[in-house]
């Protein structure tokens, strides 16, 4: 375990100039784009809950995180990579060891990126929230003294106030927030289930070269989907209760997965064979 | 650099605080979800008004969640259940809306022989029928559902027909050239009600086979059982077989009123069911029948209405049993005008009527006010105060690239006053959506991805008042 854990630290002072610069970068982009759409008079009334999903940050999210777990492995393909890769090859010890403190990092990246995310939502609900009001309040209009529809009636010449919301409304808002923490056992299952899978896929990926690379990321990119699938069936087992058939299905297709990527990649790792 | 030499610290550091940031979210979610909760705002009078009355809704929330409130014994209470599962959203479910299917068709008898003249013409098939009936199905709230014929037309000469080639469910059922030469299609009401263990829908006006009245769904099938019937007329089929028009289950009628025009809709209340009906004179009345369809009592509740309007009636949710309550049109007096009907019945009599004209709220308690609906209506223990929920909207009006644009946020009024009329003695703003529902952001739909998790999100919550009493 302690060797496990000297590795992933090794791997992760290679990783960690390119996880900060990701995670600046991608916090970057979420302000320009939430205050700028903030502004926008089209997007009145939008929350910051919406604006989110309006300025397509769920995907971004979900790259974002994607791409944290390949920069956990950075030590395997930055320059130089192949004498790093003949250093590990010579340590002692079981080879299974690299994989595990590969996946390991990944698995920390993954959750540091994830809260990086939330750290960012709240850090951001004030001033999006400052600048939507600021935008909604300029164009509030002059309350209408003719009013042509029969069922309404002027009875006030002041405007309601635009309602104040709160950070726990617009972070209850966010599916992204739902998903990510579930208020029942099974979410949480699946949402481990398919984390592990990915990040010990991902974990596989840069002991792999030339076509086996390819091979190993077109399995790593199987596993995303199926985990995804995953958390989806569940949440559909626990709301509907259908879908059963489709969570089983999707673990079996991580198993399986996970399976023959830590069965492949141990292979060529024991024959010396890799980077 | 320090950090460089002894890079496993700042690792486990990044560790620690990811997983503290995470662990934060997740209770934080769990332990704020009393935000959701419905409450009561801007209250003005005596709060002990509302003892004596029962009101229970479900506010389904877009933050996947669930919220219940209920007032009993005077208390106002509100809890919220997250990521409710299906047991949960049981009660949700209650106020499940119905659905009709209407299908012209050749009968099963006759396919046969309208199949063995059938001619293609490009995809499709022609043919003429003899006659042709017309079938509905009612879709119940539970997920059952009852086929019947309403009735059979037999025109001077054959009906034109036609069937189309359908890849994935095979020749779709004969359906009428020119549906316009047909008989109307008989209106129908999109209520049903639950007494003694069954469904009841009030049939509008009479049609062929079946007089104006009140119905029983004596059998209806679940969605599987359905399936398997249409499987079983597929079998050894060739051409068109009827199955998306055959009639399954059973319905009888229980009760259909004298000289009644329009059936305007039927409430439990109670041993007996109640039915509001038009007669022939445009009198508004009210049929208090029991379960063999027996006429009980029979009032009559306004001696001329206004067959102008449209007539609809809003059944009341049933909250309190042996109550059932309607809103109906009113007149002479013109359009829009309307009778609030409150009837309770115990001991298999008429004990409490309340009959007295109904206006939408005017006013709001802020800005301006459109249309508010009437949600629930209910009387107290003692009949002598009436307790009003009704919904009211807080209007935004807006200029965005110089057009007047209209927002809405609505929420509920509460108000207690007497029976006779008069002051309210409590008013207050129930309110259900604490997610701030308003804007132009508020009006895209809710967005599932393929098993129920949000994908996008509507910060608007769906409030339902469900029926609790039979």
């Amino acid at each position: 375990m302690k060797r496990i854990a000297k590795l992933a630290a090794w791997h992760w002072a290679m990783a960690r100039k390119p996880f900060l610069a990701l995670c600046a970068v991608f916090a970057a982009q979420q302000l320009a784009l939430l205050l700028a759409g903030a502004a926008l008079q089209q997007n009145i009334g939008h929350s910051c809950a919406t604006l989110y999903a309006a300025c397509w940050q769920t995907p971004a999210f979900l790259a974002g995180l994607a791409a944290a777990l390949l920069v956990a492995s950075a030590g395997l393909w930055r320059p130089g990579a192949a004498r790093t890769g003949t250093a590990l090859l010579t340590l002692p010890g079981p080879r299974w060891h690299l994989v595990a403190a590969q996946s390991a990092l990944c698995a920390l990246l993954a959750l540091a990126f994830t809260a990086w995310q939330v750290v960012l939502y709240a850090a951001y609900y004030a001033p999006v929230t400052a600048v939507l009001a600021a935008t909604a309040g300029s164009q509030l209009a002059a309350p209408a003294a003719t009013v042509y529809c029969a069922q309404m009636t002027v009875t006030a010449a002041v405007q309601p106030a635009v309602p104040a919301t709160t950070l726990y409304a617009q972070a209850a808002l966010l599916p992204l927030f739902q998903v990510l923490a579930p208020a029942f056992p099974l979410g949480w299952a699946a949402l481990a289930a398919g984390f592990v899978c990915v990040a010990v896929q991902s974990g596989c990926l840069f002991f792999h070269r030339g076509w086996g690379r390819a091979v190993s990321a077109a399995l790593w990119l199987f596993t995303c989907g199926a985990a995804l699938l995953a958390v989806y069936a569940a949440w559909g087992l626990h709301k509907y209760a259908i879908y059963a058939a489709a969570l089983f299905a999707a673990l079996a297709v991580l198993a399986a997965a996970l399976a023959v990527q830590l069965a492949w990649t141990l292979l060529r790792l024991r024959r010396g064979s890799l980077l | 650099m320090k950090t460089t030499r002894r890079p496993g610290r700042s690792l486990a550091a990044l560790a620690l605080a990811s997983a503290a940031v995470l662990a934060a979210a997740a209770v934080f979610r769990l332990a704020g979800r009393g935000a959701l909760n419905a409450c009561l705002a801007e209250p003005q009078g005596d709060p002990t008004a509302l003892q004596g009355f029962t009101v229970q809704g479900t506010v389904t929330h877009s933050a996947n969640a669930l919220t219940t409130f209920s007032v009993q014994d005077g208390a106002f209470a509100s809890a919220t259940v997250l990521d409710p599962d299906a047991e949960a959203r049981r009660a949700d479910d209650l106020g499940a809306t119905v659905s009709w299917g209407q299908y012209w068709s050749v009968p099963q008898q006759d396919l046969a022989a309208v199949n063995a003249a059938a001619t293609a013409e490009g995809a499709e098939l022609r043919s003429r029928a003899e006659r042709l009936e017309l079938v509905y199905a009612l879709y119940l709230p539970d997920g059952s559902r009852v086929s019947f014929q309403v009735l059979s037309y037999a025109g001077t000469e054959p009906i034109p027909v036609y069937s189309y080639w359908d890849g994935s469910r095979g020749w779709q059922d004969w359906g009428a050239v020119d549906e316009d030469a047909l008989p109307e299609r008989p209106a129908v009401h999109y209520e049903v009600t639950r007494w003694q263990g069954s469904y009841y829908f009030a049939w509008m006006e009479s049609a062929g086979q079946m007089p104006a009245g009140v119905y029983r769904v004596d059998e209806a099938l679940t969605a599987e059982e359905t399936a398997a019937l249409r499987d079983n007329l597929e079998d050894g089929a060739d051409g068109p077989n009827g199955r998306a028009s055959a009639s399954y289950g059973a319905i009888s009628l229980l009760y259909a009123p004298q000289n009644a025009a329009r059936v305007l809709g039927c409430r439990p209340a109670g041993s007996l069911m109640a039915v509001l009906y038009l007669d022939t004179e445009n009198a508004l009345r009210l049929d208090l029948v029991d379960g063999d369809g027996r006429l009980q009592e029979s009032l009559l509740l306004a001696e001329q209405v206004d067959t102008e309007t449209d007539c609809e009636v809003e059944p009341l949710p049933c909250q309190r049993a042996g109550e059932a309550a309607f809103l109906c049109p009113d007149g002479p007096q013109g359009h829009y005008a309307q009778r609030l009907v409150i009837v309770r019945v115990e001991n298999g009599r008429v004990t409490k009527l309340y009959n007295e004209p109904y206006a939408a709220p005017s006013t709001n308690l802020a800005g301006e006010s459109w249309g508010g609906e009437l949600c629930l209506a209910q009387l107290d223990d003692t009949g002598t105060r009436l307790l009003l929920v009704e919904e009211v909207y807080d209007v935004w009006k807006w200029t965005v690239r110089g057009y007047e644009e209209r927002t809405l946020a609505g929420s509920f009024r509460l108000t207690v006053q007497d029976a006779a009329g008069g002051k309210p003695h409590y008013t207050a703003r129930l309110k259900t959506d604490q997610l701030s529902g308003w804007g132009w952001g508020q009006r895209r739909y809710t967005l599932y991805g393929p098993a129920g998790a949000l994908t996008q999100v509507n910060a608007s919550a769906y409030v339902d008042f469900p029926d609790i009493a039979e």
